[in-house]
């Protein structure tokens, strides 16, 4: 049996029934599982709210020491912490799941995923890049973000039950304990960064350049959409691209994509993250893609058919107020003295 | 073909590199040895004439854009911006020639270089990790490097590379020279350092890349603690993560042999006083490089980067600084409760 999984809080629930009912759609064999980082019982949700997938509270699957986790970390940090422990517990509570898939809450999948299912039998991990070629100009995200947040896109991970995949999640929860941190300039970016580490430490790591897998805003440039006379959508190779292929050009139908930073609200901007492109740009200043359109329009009509409007208003229980710094100006003037210190031993003149 | 880069002061392990290829090039096949120089020729002493092939990067660039360069750059950066450019360069002038492998000047090898042509006949790329396993022990365990580090610095040393004349070489080095030009610098917060951070994308982006994990290559100060090295009577064995005695292929002696190059001169994970083979290598090393001496380049200061090196502080300086920072960090985020 396969196991897929999302993690999100309540104010997410309409992405995870999105993926959930996509999932029910195109891989019924699927066991889809919601693991939640907020308390139902707190929010105690009206009928029509409640969704038909189970749901799994963070609280239940036994982190040790899960307070002091969210304590430790913010909203962001605390929901990307929490994934290897789910999958862990899944390996643990579901001994016949030999396959564990873990998608982000705004990704929905458009086909039954043989290839990935095939790629399971023999792989202990896969992973997606966010980007297989060079990206094309230095707007945001570039190839330089990748470098300082990680390689892979972690809103995707697909693991078989072996060994190495366990030693891989014992690890990884391990790290992500007390290091599940947004810090550049310490190496850190919550659990995705990590992950750099898969095909170094393990030899059985299948790096998936597969033109249809986790497509989305950071891979746009090297990804136009259309649609064949089924309506299937087909992703293809920009044909202006820096890097052009020399194997395979034919177009891959579309697997999965991820609506990263989207907000139904927004419909004309891709993602918040983003500077690269524009839908379309009656100024013509940024790079349109039209193509990529009514990709977004169909997310959109699912979100908003699944109460998006009402899930947003529900506060997350682990949430908790920002750490606001102030007083500056004095710690700066007390740190003074110890930095002329410090620069004055770099200068090697004591 | 063996390339390394390097500045008129490392001259004399570049030499000694030459010396050390040459004796384990393929049996009855020489191979073209080229040095890089990331330095100003004219500093040579007159008359100083190079056993090997020496590749100043005057040739490869106009002096304007040089003096650019070197206006950003410190010499560690200079020399990393001009590698791809290098290695292009020996492609080109030896075209009979389809192997080529790159070298740090600190690079010493102990044999035959069979096993990497070997890999190339079927790879394009060669590319070894710094390190193939978690060297955490524990929750506990507070030695330097960890993992986060070596994030900062890329997870493939770009010390040693090897690469198969192709589309994908030609390709991935047209893409990291653009790269390099602009963006060497070392700076952890905004993902950049040197030329290496860049491999990180390397095996994604292109076909044929293999990532050569086994114990016997790249033996270096940064993973001395994965590895036993022992001496038989066949010759060194290495014994780590990936793989049971496997014949030492090559040391990188970076930052043993001078102790503030390279990134690991605060390592703890390993004192080298306890480890005598390592001793025994250094002194095999370092008469390899003697009758180079002589030549007392040591004093002529490389040219080309002229922003500052970082200083490498070490003992109570060091101490005293660790402290001092503790203490601002604990001054930025201390909570201040709000006086009305």
């Amino acid at each position: 049996m396969t196991l897929a999984f999302t993690i999100c809080s309540i104010n997410y629930l309409a992405q995870a029934r999105t993926l959930g009912d996509s999932l029910r759609q195109t891989n019924p064999d699927y066991r889809y599982v919601i693991g939640l980082v907020d308390k139902l019982s707190e929010a105690n949700l009206p009928a029509e709210l409640v969704p038909t997938y189970s749901m799994l509270e963070v609280d239940k699957i036994g982190i040790p020491d899960f307070a002091a986790m969210c304590d430790r970390y913010d909203i962001t940090e605390l929901n990307t912490a929490v994934k290897p422990f789910f999958i862990d517990y899944f390996y643990n509570s579901y001994p016949n799941a030999t396959e564990v898939i873990y998608f982000d809450p705004d990704i929905i999948v458009f086909q039954p995923l043989n290839q990935l299912n095939e790629a399971l039998k023999s792989y202990s991990l896969v992973l997606t890049p966010h980007t297989c070629s060079p990206t094309p100009d230095w707007e945001r995200p570039n190839e330089q973000h990748h470098l300082n947040t990680g390689i892979f896109n972690l809103g995707f991970i697909g693991l078989r039950n072996d060994a190495t995949a366990r030693s891989f999640v014992d690890w990884w929860k391990n790290r992500l304990v007390y290091e599940c941190r947004i810090d550049l300039c310490e190496g850190l970016f919550v659990d995705q960064h990590w992950v750099n580490f898969a095909p170094v430490y393990y030899d059985n790591v299948l790096i998936d350049m597969h033109l249809g897998y986790n497509v989305a805003y950071w891979n746009l440039h090297e990804r136009y959409f259309t649609q064949n006379e089924n309506g299937q959508w087909l992703v293809s190779k920009s044909h202006e691209g820096t890097h052009k292929p020399v194997d395979n050009t034919l177009p891959e139908p579309l697997q999965f994509f991820h609506y990263s930073g989207y907000n139904p609200e927004r419909p004309d901007e891709i993602s918040k993250y983003q500077t690269r492109y524009t839908f379309i740009d009656s100024a013509q200043q940024k790079k349109q893609r039209p193509d990529a359109k009514p990709l977004f329009d169909l997310y959109r009509e699912r979100l908003l058919a699944n109460h998006n409007d009402q899930y947003r208003q529900y506060p997350c229980v682990y949430i908790k107020p920002p750490v606001i710094l102030r007083y500056l100006r004095v710690r700066k003037l007390l740190k003074t003295p110890f930095n002329r210190v410090i620069a004055l031993l770099e200068s090697r003149s004591v | 073909m063996l390339l390394t880069i390097c500045t008129i002061r490392q001259l004399p392990q570049a030499f000694a590199l030459g010396d050390n290829l040459s004796q384990f090039a393929t049996a009855g096949k020489s191979e073209p040895i080229l040095i890089g120089l990331v330095d100003d020729p004219n500093q040579l002493p007159a008359g100083f004439v190079s056993p090997y092939p020496l590749l100043p990067i005057g040739e490869l660039l106009p002096a304007d854009q040089v003096i650019a360069l070197s206006a950003m750059y410190t010499p560690t950066e200079f020399a990393a911006a001009c590698k791809p450019l290098f290695i292009a360069e020996a492609f080109r002038r030896y075209p009979a020639t389809d192997k080529l492998i790159y070298a740090d000047p600190n690079s010493y090898f102990l044999g035959p270089l069979t096993p990497i042509w070997d890999l190339l006949e079927t790879a394009t790329i060669l590319l070894t990790p710094f390190i193939t396993r978690s060297p955490t022990n524990g929750s506990t365990d507070k030695a330097w490097p960890d993992e986060k580090f070596f994030q900062n610095i890329g997870l493939y040393s770009s010390d040693f590379l090897a690469f198969r004349r192709s589309t994908e070489t030609t390709q991935l080095l047209t893409w990291w020279d653009n790269r390099v030009r602009e963006r060497a610098f070392i700076n952890f917060c905004e993902g950049l350092c040197l030329d290496q951070l860049w491999l990180m994308h390397v095996p994604v982006m292109f076909r044929g890349v293999v990532i050569v994990k086994n114990s016997g290559w790249h033996v270096a100060l940064w993973n001395l603690h994965e590895r036993t090295i022992r001496s038989q009577d066949t010759g060194w064995l290495v014994s780590g993560p990936i793989g049971q005695n496997e014949p030492l292929l090559f040391v990188n002696f970076k930052g043993i042999q001078n102790l503030d190059e390279g990134f690991f001169s605060h390592q703890t994970r390993v004192r080298i006083s306890d480890r005598p083979e390592i001793a025994t290598l250094l002194t095999a090393y370092r008469q390899s490089i003697v009758r180079y001496q002589p030549l007392s380049f040591e004093t002529i200061s490389p040219t080309y980067g002229q922003q500052p090196e970082p200083v490498i502080v070490r003992g109570w300086r060091y101490a005293t600084i660790q402290s001092m920072q503790t203490v601002t960090r604990f001054l930025d985020r201390v909570y201040i409760p709000v006086i009305k």
